[in-house]
C-alpha cells in the first residue's frame, strides 16, 4: 500500500479500523521508516497531551450549569468574534465602585450583534436568542467564580473563573432564553479559594471578606 | 455512540489538536480551533447518525473549521512559519503546507480545496478523499488534476513536484 493517511494512523492507534485494513497499516509501517516515525509522533503527542487538564469550555459542555436560564453558548463563531474583537478594542477600565475590602474585579458585559460584538448599553435590553459574555479583570485577586441571579432572586453558581489582570472574556458565551426580567451577574473574588456557599453568603448575606461586582441584562 | 464532548475530547483531542496544527501552523490557533471543534460537536450533537467513526467525523469538522480560520486570518508571509511537525504527521514539511494553504489553494472552491488538504496534506487516496466529501474517487481525481494545472503558475516548480 502507499503511505497510510494521518487519519489512517490515528484510527490504527486507536484500533478502530478493519482487520484487513489494520494488518495492511501494520506491514506497511513494519517496513516504512517514515511512516513508522509518524505514528511515533503521533504516539509522543498522546502522550503530552493526556498529561493536560481538558479546557473548562469542553469540560463544562458535559456538565452544563443547572438551571433553565443559562444554555453553555456552543455556536463557536460569536464567541470567537467576540474573542478577536477584544484584541482590537480598546477597553476603558470600569470606574472604582463602592470597595470593600481588596481591589473588586472589573465586569462588563458584551453582547453579539450583526454587526460584530459591542459592550451593553445603558437600559439595553435583550431578547431571546441574544448572546452575551461577561468580560472581567480579577485584579490580582487568585480565586473568582462567575455566578448569577435571575428575576426569581434565585442564585446560581457557574463556576470558578481563570484569573486574569486584563479584562478577559468568561470562557463561554451565554444565549439568553424566552424567561423575562433582570439576570444579573457575579464576579466574586478573594485570595482565598471559594466555595459555593461562600458566593450564595456574598451575594445573599454579605461577606465583608469577599469582592463582589456584578453586571445585569434585562430580558423582555 | 456517545457524543459527550469532554469524553470525545479525551478520547482525540490529540488527534484533533494535531490536525489543527499541521493546517494552521501555529500552536495558539489550533487550540483555538480545537475547541472550536469540540463545541461545534457538541452543538450539533443530534446530527450525528453514527454512520461514520466518530475519528472521521470529527477530522472532516477539524478540517471545515482550519479552512474557515484561514479564510479569516490570512497569513503574511514575512509570519514566520513554525514547526509543528515535531507533533505532526503530515505528509509535507511545514513550509510546503503554508506554500499550499497560503497561496496555491487560493481562487479555488470549497470542495477543491478540501480535495487539496485530504490529499497532499493528509496523504488519502483519492477514494479515501472521496470517502470525506461524500465523491467518488474519480471526481477527486479531475480536481486534483484540475488543480495541479492551475497551481503550476502559482507554485514554484520543485513544489509541484513534490506533490
Ligand atoms: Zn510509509
Amino acid at each position: 500500500m502507499s503511505h497510510p493517511s494521518a487519519l489512517a494512523l490515528h484510527q490504527y492507534r486507536l484500533d478502530e479500523l478493519d482487520a484487513d485494513e489494520r494488518a495492511a497499516v501494520k506491514t506497511h509501517c513494519s517496513t516504512c521508516e517514515r511512516c513508522a516515525s509518524r505514528l511515533g509522533a503521533q504516539q509522543a503527542a498522546r502522550t503530552a497531551f493526556v498529561a493536560e487538564d481538558v479546557p473548562s469550555a469542553i469540560e463544562r459542555l458535559a456538565k452544563p450549569a443547572n438551571g433553565p436560564w443559562l444554555q453553555l453558548f456552543a455556536g463557536a463563531t460569536p464567541l470567537l468574534a467576540l474573542a478577536a474583537a477584544l484584541l482590537l478594542a480598546v477597553l476603558s477600565p470600569n470606574d472604582s465602585g463602592v470597595r470593600t475590602k481588596g481591589t473588586l474585579p472589573d465586569v462588563e458585559l458584551w453582547v453579539g450583534t450583526s454587526e460584530g460584538p459591542r459592550a451593553l448599553r445603558p437600559e439595553e435590553t435583550l431578547g431571546e436568542g441574544a448572546v452575551v459574555q461577561v468580560l472581567y479583570d480579577t485584579n490580582g485577586a487568585r480565586h473568582a467564580v462567575l455566578a448569577g441571579r435571575d428575576s426569581s432572586g434565585r442564585v446560581e453558581v457557574y463556576g470558578e473563573l481563570p484569573v486574569h489582570d486584563t479584562l478577559t472574556p468568561s470562557p463561554f458565551g451565554i444565549t439568553l432564553d424566552a424567561s423575562h426580567g433582570k439576570q444579573e451577574f457575579y464576579v466574586v473574588t478573594s485570595d482565598a479559594p471559594l466555595t459555593a456557599h461562600d458566593v450564595e453568603q456574598a451575594l445573599t448575606s454579605g461577606r465583608a471578606d469577599l469582592q463582589v461586582r456584578s453586571v445585569a441584562v434585562q430580558k423582555r | 455512540m456517545s457524543l459527550d464532548a469532554a469524553e470525545l475530547y479525551r478520547r482525540y483531542g490529540d488527534m484533533v489538536l494535531a490536525r489543527c496544527r499541521v493546517l494552521l501552523g501555529n500552536e495558539a490557533d489550533a487550540r483555538d480551533a480545537v475547541q472550536i471543534v469540540f463545541l461545534q460537536v457538541h452543538r450539533n450533537r443530534d446530527a450525528f447518525r453514527g454512520d461514520a467513526r466518530p475519528s472521521t467525523y470529527l477530522w472532516r469538522i477539524a478540517t471545515h473549521t482550519c479552512l474557515n480560520g484561514l479564510r479569516s486570518k490570512r497569513r503574511r508571509p514575512e509570519d514566520p512559519v513554525e514547526d509543528v511537525t515535531v507533533y505532526g504527521d503530515s505528509m509535507l514539511d511545514p513550509v510546503e503546507v503554508r506554500d499550499l494553504l497560503d497561496r496555491a489553494i487560493d481562487g479555488e472552491d470549497e470542495t477543491t480545496k478540501l480535495c487539496v488538504i485530504y490529499h497532499f496534506v493528509d496523504g488519502m487516496t483519492h477514494d479515501e478523499a472521496g470517502e470525506m466529501l461524500g465523491l467518488g474517487g474519480a471526481a477527486v481525481r479531475k480536481r486534483i488534476a484540475g488543480f495541479r494545472e492551475r497551481a503550476r503558475a502559482r507554485l514554484p516548480a520543485d513544489f509541484m513536484e513534490a506533490v
